[in-house]
């Protein structure tokens, strides 16, 4: 790799890392100015309390257990979301009647949604509602305000040259919304994330990040629950940037 | 053929075509020539079968139409050459690489040889428009519409696109809509 290339990267990550300490200086500052460490321990007992965590084989369980919930509460969403906007561009009923529905979804609070799930569902399984409900609504409006936004004139087009059905859908209407698909789908995984933690929190599942969340919280261990947010945190930002990476390749491989 | 009777279109209450008859045997080659706004491009759509006129009849050909639009209307996610490539007869785009060796003839031949691999925005207004005209002619279609297809063309690129599309449209049916009476000389004219 060309020398020139290698000094913004450099530049970059040494700016990052700079901002990193800064952030930390600050909250060493503030919890030297708060001295209680029940308020707000230091970064230093927060990273000790992480690393007694690491070797402990239920913290990758739990781990792992609201990272499928994720993952299947993400999946489904954006399924669903791909179903609903093919329903809703076929239909205009559908379009009509859903369109409401979702836009409410949308606005009501998550803590809405899982404490009247918890109602009808078992702890464990309100996580994964709630977030397929917060990823539904946002990749469904995205696509169908791409799906709206695409030019008549090259449907007509591929129309004329008779590209046939299958191929106006691989030619023009995929590559048409894939760049607000994916941009929704990036926007969504935070909120899913979030919204799946929220739960645990409030529904208390047996295996469950927001579960160890609440007990730390019960239990006044503020360099747990600390140590636990920096894991979610970590994660949520791992996660984001893998999806990037495929997002960016699904971008770049747009050839059929 | 294409015959239209007595056909009538209005957009938006405004009427643009009115009692229009008209008769286009194949093979021929016809310049339709007129103001802007008299409706040429209208007498285009209906042809393509792309509009309904609101009164009238018209009588199209069974075969394939290829029409070649004002505007590029190029893929912008796809190369140049994959945009023409799309245009071919089904058949020659069941083998992919025999289907880009004859997109790459005809963007030889409107002069795009170097382009294939560019996408439509990085290709100047004039490219664009060859780019177009390739695809309209890769379709081999026995019936061609084209609507002002020289458009943002310089003078030489547009005597060359003229002879060729005069050229490939030998045998066929060509009705070439334009503003320009130097591009109807040799055709038969059709005054709106």
């Amino acid at each position: 790799m060309p020398a020139k290339s290698i000094r913004p990267r450099a530049k970059a990550l040494l700016t990052r890392a700079g901002v990193l300490l800064f952030y930390l200086a600050l909250w060493e500052a503030l919890s030297r100015a708060v001295g209680q460490s029940l308020l707000l321990p230091s970064p230093g007992a927060v990273l000790k309390k992480l690393l007694t965590l690491l070797p402990q084989q239920r913290f990758w369980l739990t781990l792992l257990y609201t990272l499928a919930r994720t993952v299947w509460a993400y999946a489904l969403g954006i399924a669903a979301a791909i179903a609903l906007c093919a329903l809703c561009c076929r239909f205009r009923l559908a379009n009509t009647l859903l369109s409401p529905l979702l836009s409410a979804i949308r606005a009501t609070p998550v803590t809405s949604f899982i404490v009247l799930a918890l109602v009808w569902l078992s702890s464990a399984r309100v996580p994964v509602l709630t977030g397929f409900l917060m990823t539904l609504p946002v990749v469904f409006s995205a696509l169908v305000s791409a799906v709206r936004g695409i030019d008549p004139r090259l449907t007509e087009m591929a129309g004329m040259y008779r590209f046939g059905r299958a191929g106006t859908l691989r030619r023009v209407l995929i590559p048409a919304v894939m760049p607000a698909f994916v941009e929704s789908c990036l926007a969504s995984i935070g909120l899913c994330w979030k919204a799946v933690v929220a739960a645990e929190v409030i529904g208390v599942p047996k295996m469950a990040v927001g579960s160890r969340l609440y007990e730390a919280k019960i239990y006044l261990e503020t360099d747990s629950l600390l140590a636990w947010t920096l894991t979610i945190v970590l994660l949520s930002v791992l996660l984001e940037a893998a999806l990037r990476r495929i997002a960016h390749r699904a971008l770049e491989v747009r050839h059929d | 053929m294409i015959e239209l009777r007595n056909v009538s279109f209005a957009y938006e209450g405004k009427a643009v075509l009115s009692s229009v008859s008209l008769r286009f045997e194949s093979p021929g080659q016809y310049a339709v020539l007129g103001p802007s706004g008299c409706g040429k491009t209208t007498l285009l759509r209906l042809m393509a079968g792309l509009e309904k006129p609101q009164s009238g009849r018209i009588t199209l050909p069974d075969t394939p139409i290829s029409f070649c639009f004002q505007e590029d209307r190029l893929l912008p996610w796809y190369t140049v050459r994959e945009n023409v490539s799309f245009a071919l007869p089904h058949a020659a785009q069941a083998d992919r690489a025999c289907a880009a060796r004859l997109a790459q003839s005809w963007l030889d031949r409107v002069g795009l040889s170097g382009e294939g691999n560019a996408y439509p925005s990085e290709l100047s207004g004039g490219m664009k428009r060859r780019a177009a005209l390739a695809r309209a002619l890769a379709y081999d279609a026995p019936v061609l519409l084209m609507d002002e297809p020289f458009r943002a063309l310089d003078e030489a690129a547009h005597t060359d696109m003229l002879r060729l599309v005069r050229t490939c449209a030998q045998g066929k049916l060509l009705i070439l809509v334009t503003h320009d009476e130097r591009d109807a000389e040799g055709m038969a004219l059709v005054r709106l």
